[in-house]
C-alpha cells in the first residue's frame, strides 16, 4: 500500500513538472519591464517574446499596469497574454526613439502608404505562424499617427500582420489606434474575437486574407470604416479575400473616445473627408484581388454610412450574402453596390465583375435621403445577379421633383462613395449599369414627402420587384 | 445747463459705441510671408494671425490666463512690435503679468506656407497660463483679407485631428479637401470649443464642443521659459515634430 501511493505521488509530481515545462510562461516584468507609464518597455517585451520564441514558443505574460511601447515584434507559436489592468501604450516618438522604420515595398503605389508597410507598428509580425494576442487589457495607440508623416520614427498601425497564419485576437480592448487598429495582409486561418475598439481611422482592415472569422466584436471608428475588406497589391500579386464571416458585431460613429467610456456621444457630426461620420462595414476600396464567399449577418449599425460593397480596382466580387442587419441614423446610402474602374493596379489589369450578392433581412432607420440607395456598374462593366428581400429603409426624404431629373455623372475612376454621384434621382434605389436584379419585400417609409421616383434605372436589365410599398402602400 | 450735460453724455456714449462697435480697419496689416498683394500669413499688431493659401485657412490668436481673469492679446496694457522681413517680435506686458514679460518671437518658413513661433517668458508670476486658439479655416478665399478674424460661420465642419501636441485640420469640401498642420508646446491643455463663445480667453476654452463652429483651444502653463509653435503645410521638406521646432526656429530667425 506504501509502495503504491509513493508511486502515486510520484506520477502526480512527474505530470505537474511535465505541464509547467509545457505551460511556461514569460512574465515580462521578469525581463525588466516596468509598466510605470513612463519608461520604454518595448525592449524588454521584445526580450521576453524571443526567449519564448527561443524555447519553441510559450506564452509571454504582460501584468497589470502602462507599458510604453515601441514596436513590439510577434514571433511564431506566440501568445501575448494582457492582463485585466494591463495597458499596451504607444509612446510619442522622440528625437531618439521611434517605431521600426516603415520597410521598402515596390508595390506601394497601388495602396496607400498604410496598406504597404507593416513594422512602422505598435505590434507587428511578418512570416509567422500560431499568434494570439488575449486577454482583458487595452491596447492604446495613444502615440500612434492616423495621419500622412512620413518622419522616420512615426507609427501609424496598433496591430499589423503580413503573410502570418493561424492567429487569434481575442477579448483585448483598443483605443485610438492610428492608420488601423488591425491591419491584416496575407493571413490566413484569422479569429477576431470579442473586441472592443474605438478608434480615430480604420478599425479592422483584412486584406488579402483566406479564412477569417470576425465575432462579436464593437467598433466605433467615426473618421474612417470600421470593418473592412479589401484585396490591395500590398503583397506584390492578386490574391482574393475569400471565405469571411463577419457576424454579431456593432459598427458606430460616436464621437472618438465615447464608444469605450460607453458615453456614447454625437456631437461632432463631421469626419475628416468632410462625408460625415464613417464607421460602417466595407467591402473595397483596395480591391486588386476579388472578395469570394463573403458572409455578413447579425450586426447592428449605429449613427454611421451604410453598407458598401465595392470593387474598382479590377478584383471579382462574388458570392456574398449579407443579412439580419439593422441600421439607425445611417448618414448616406444605406445600401452602396459599386463596380467601378478606379484601376488602382498594375497597367493591363482588367477590370472585375460584381455578381451574386444576397441582401436580405435588413432594417435602416432614419437614414438620409441625398444618396439614397445606389446599385451602380459603369459602362461595359455591369454589377449582375443581385437579390434583395425583406428589406425595410425609413428614409428623411424631403427631396423634390425637379432632383428626380438629375443624370449623376459616371465618375468611373473616381475614389468610390455614395457623395460622388450628387443627389440621386431616386428616392429609393439608382440602378445603373446592372442586369438580373431582383426586389423582394422592399418597404420604404419617408418622413417628409420625396418627389423623386422610387427607382430610376439606367442601363439595366432583367429588374424584377415583387412587393414594394411606400408608407405602407403597395406600388 | 441739464439739457447740455445730457447732450454732452448722449454724444460721449455714442462716440464710444461707434468706437466699440467698430471693425478695427485693416486689423491683419503686416504681411509676414506672401506678397502684398497675394499674402500667405498676415499678422496684427497684437498677436493675432491668419493664413491664406490663398482660401482662409485659418485664424491663431494667443491670451493670457490667471486664476479667473483672462485677456486677449489685443487687450494686454502694452504691446510692443518690431518687424523685419518676415519676422516679427512682439513684447507683452501687462498687470496680470506683473514685472514680467512675454517675448513672441516669429519667423515665416522657408519650406512651407506658414510659421514658426518662440514664446519667451521672463518673470513670470506663478499660475499664469498662455492660452491660444486656431480655427476659421474658411476655405474661401476672402475678399478683404485684412479683417480675417475668426468668425463662427468660417469654422463650420472643420475636422481637428489632434494627436498629442501635434493636429492637423482637415477643411473644405469633400473631394476637395484642404489640410493645414500644427505643433504646438508639449502639455498642451487642448479641446474642442465654440467660435461663438470668444468674449474671452477663459471662456472660450470652458465652452464645450457642442457647436456647429468647432476651434482648437489649449492652455500652456508659462513658463521662465521657452514654448514653441509652428504652423504649416506638409510636404517632402517640411514634415515637423516637436522635438525639431527649436532648431527649425533657430535658423528661421537666424539665431
Amino acid at each position: 500500500m506504501k509502495q503504491s501511493k509513493k508511486y502515486i505521488l510520484f506520477i502526480i509530481l512527474a505530470l505537474a513538472g511535465a505541464l509547467q515545462i509545457h505551460a511556461k510562461i514569460y512574465n515580462v516584468r521578469d525581463f525588466g519591464a516596468k509598466g510605470d507609464g513612463k519608461s520604454i518597455d518595448s525592449p524588454f517585451i521584445n526580450q521576453a517574446i524571443q526567449a519564448a520564441s527561443n524555447e519553441g514558443g510559450g506564452t509571454v505574460y504582460i501584468p497589470s499596469g502602462e507599458y510604453s511601447c515601441y514596436s513590439i515584434r510577434l514571433k511564431s507559436h506566440l501568445t501575448i497574454m494582457l492582463e485585466s489592468g494591463a495597458k499596451i501604450m504607444a509612446a510619442f516618438p522622440t528625437k531618439d526613439e521611434g517605431y521600426d522604420v516603415a520597410e521598402s515595398n515596390e508595390f506601394n503605389k497601388y495602396q496607400d502608404f498604410g496598406h504597404s508597410h507593416w513594422q512602422n507598428s505598435l505590434i507587428w509580425g511578418i512570416g509567422l505562424e500560431d499568434i494570439t494576442i488575449c486577454g482583458s487589457g487595452l491596447i492604446y495607440g495613444k502615440g500612434l499617427s492616423r495621419e500622412e508623416s512620413r518622419l522616420p520614427g512615426a507609427g501609424n498601425k496598433a496591430i499589423s500582420l503580413k503573410d502570418c497564419k493561424n492567429v487569434i485576437i481575442k477579448d483585448i480592448s483598443m483605443l485610438r489606434c492610428g492608420h488601423f487598429a488591425l491591419l491584416a495582409t496575407g493571413v490566413d486561418n484569422l479569429s477576431v474575437l470579442n473586441l472592443k475598439v474605438d478608434t480615430n481611422r480604420d478599425g479592422f482592415d483584412i486584406d488579402c486574407c483566406k479564412n477569417v472569422r470576425i465575432t462579436d466584436c464593437s467598433v466605433n471608428s467615426p473618421w474612417d470604416d470600421a470593418i473592412v475588406l479589401k484585396a490591395s497589391y500590398a503583397l506584390g500579386y492578386f490574391r482574393d479575400t475569400e471565405n469571411v464571416t463577419i457576424t454579431g458585431c456593432f459598427v458606430s460613429g460616436f464621437d472618438q473616445g465615447t464608444a469605450m467610456k460607453a458615453t456614447y456621444e454625437r456631437d461632432e457630426p463631421q469626419a475628416p473627408d468632410h462625408a460625415y461620420v464613417c464607421g460602417r462595414i466595407k467591402l473595397g476600396t483596395e480591391s486588386s484581388g476579388g472578395f469570394k464567399n463573403i458572409a455578413i449577418s447579425n450586426c447592428v449599425f449605429d449613427r454611421c454610412r451604410g453598407l458598401a460593397i465595392e470593387s474598382v480596382d479590377g478584383g471579382h466580387l462574388e458570392d456574398v450574402v449579407v443579412n439580419n442587419i439593422t441600421m439607425r441614423d445611417i448618414v448616406n446610402s444605406p445600401i452602396f453596390l459599386r463596380l467601378g474602374a478606379r484601376m488602382r493596379s498594375p497597367e493591363g489589369t482588367p477590370r472585375g465583375s460584381m455578381k451574386r450578392v444576397r441582401i436580405s433581412n435588413i432594417n435602416v432607420f432614419n437614414a438620409d435621403s441625398q444618396y439614397s440607395s445606389i446599385i451602380s456598374g459603369v459602362p461595359g462593366s455591369i454589377i449582375e445577379d443581385v437579390s434583395l428581400s425583406d428589406i425595410n429603409i425609413y428614409h428623411q426624404g424631403g427631396y423634390s421633383e425637379a432632383d428626380g431629373k438629375i443624370v449623376p455623372p459616371e465618375q468611373e475612376k473616381i475614389y468610390p462613395d455614395p457623395l460622388m454621384f450628387g443627389t440621386i434621382p431616386a428616392s429609393g434605389f439608382y440602378i445603373r449599369h446592372a442586369k438580373n436584379i431582383t426586389f423582394n419585400n422592399i418597404n420604404f417609409h419617408f418622413e417628409k414627402p420625396d418627389g423623386r421616383p422610387l427607382f430610376v434605372i439606367n442601363d439595366a436589365q432583367m429588374i424584377d420587384y415583387n412587393r414594394i410599398t411606400v408608407n405602407g402602400i403597395k406600388q | 445747463m441739464n439739457k447740455v450735460k445730457t447732450i454732452i453724455l448722449i454724444a460721449l456714449l455714442t462716440l464710444f459705441c461707434i468706437h466699440t462697435n467698430a471693425v478695427e480697419p485693416n486689423k491683419f496689416s503686416i504681411v509676414l510671408s506672401g506678397a502684398q498683394n497675394a499674402p500667405r500669413v498676415l499678422a496684427c499688431k497684437t498677436p493675432e494671425f491668419s493664413f491664406h493659401f490663398p482660401q482662409m485657412a485659418g485664424n491663431f490668436r494667443l491670451g493670457l490666463i490667471s486664476g479667473e481673469k483672462s485677456l486677449w492679446g489685443d487687450q494686454v496694457k502694452s504691446v510692443k512690435l518690431q518687424k523685419k522681413e518676415g519676422k516679427l517680435i512682439y513684447t507683452l506686458s501687462d498687470d496680470l503679468l506683473k514685472d514680467g514679460k512675454v517675448i513672441i518671437r516669429m519667423a515665416r518658413l522657408t519650406d512651407s506656407d506658414g510659421f514658426v513661433m518662440e514664446v519667451e517668458g521672463i518673470n513670470i508670476p506663478e499660475g499664469t497660463d498662455l492660452f491660444w486658439s486656431f480655427g476659421g479655416s474658411y476655405a474661401k478665399i476672402l475678399s478683404d483679407k485684412t479683417k480675417s478674424n475668426l468668425k463662427p460661420e468660417y469654422c463650420k465642419d472643420n475636422v481637428f485631428s489632434v494627436e498629442g501636441n501635434a493636429f492637423t485640420v482637415y477643411y473644405g469640401e469633400s473631394l476637395d479637401l484642404k489640410v493645414v498642420q500644427a505643433v504646438v508646446p508639449s502639455e498642451s491643455d487642448i479641446r474642442l470649443s465654440d467660435a461663438h463663445k470668444q468674449a474671452t480667453p477663459l471662456m472660450f476654452h470652458q465652452s464645450g464642443k457642442k457647436t456647429d463652429a468647432p476651434v482648437l483651444t489649449g492652455t500652456n502653463k508659462l513658463i521662465n521659459g521657452k514654448l514653441y509653435f509652428c504652423f504649416y503645410v506638409q510636404n517632402t521638406k517640411a514634415d515637423y515634430n516637436s522635438f525639431m521646432l527649436p532648431e527649425l526656429f533657430k535658423k528661421e530667425f537666424n539665431l
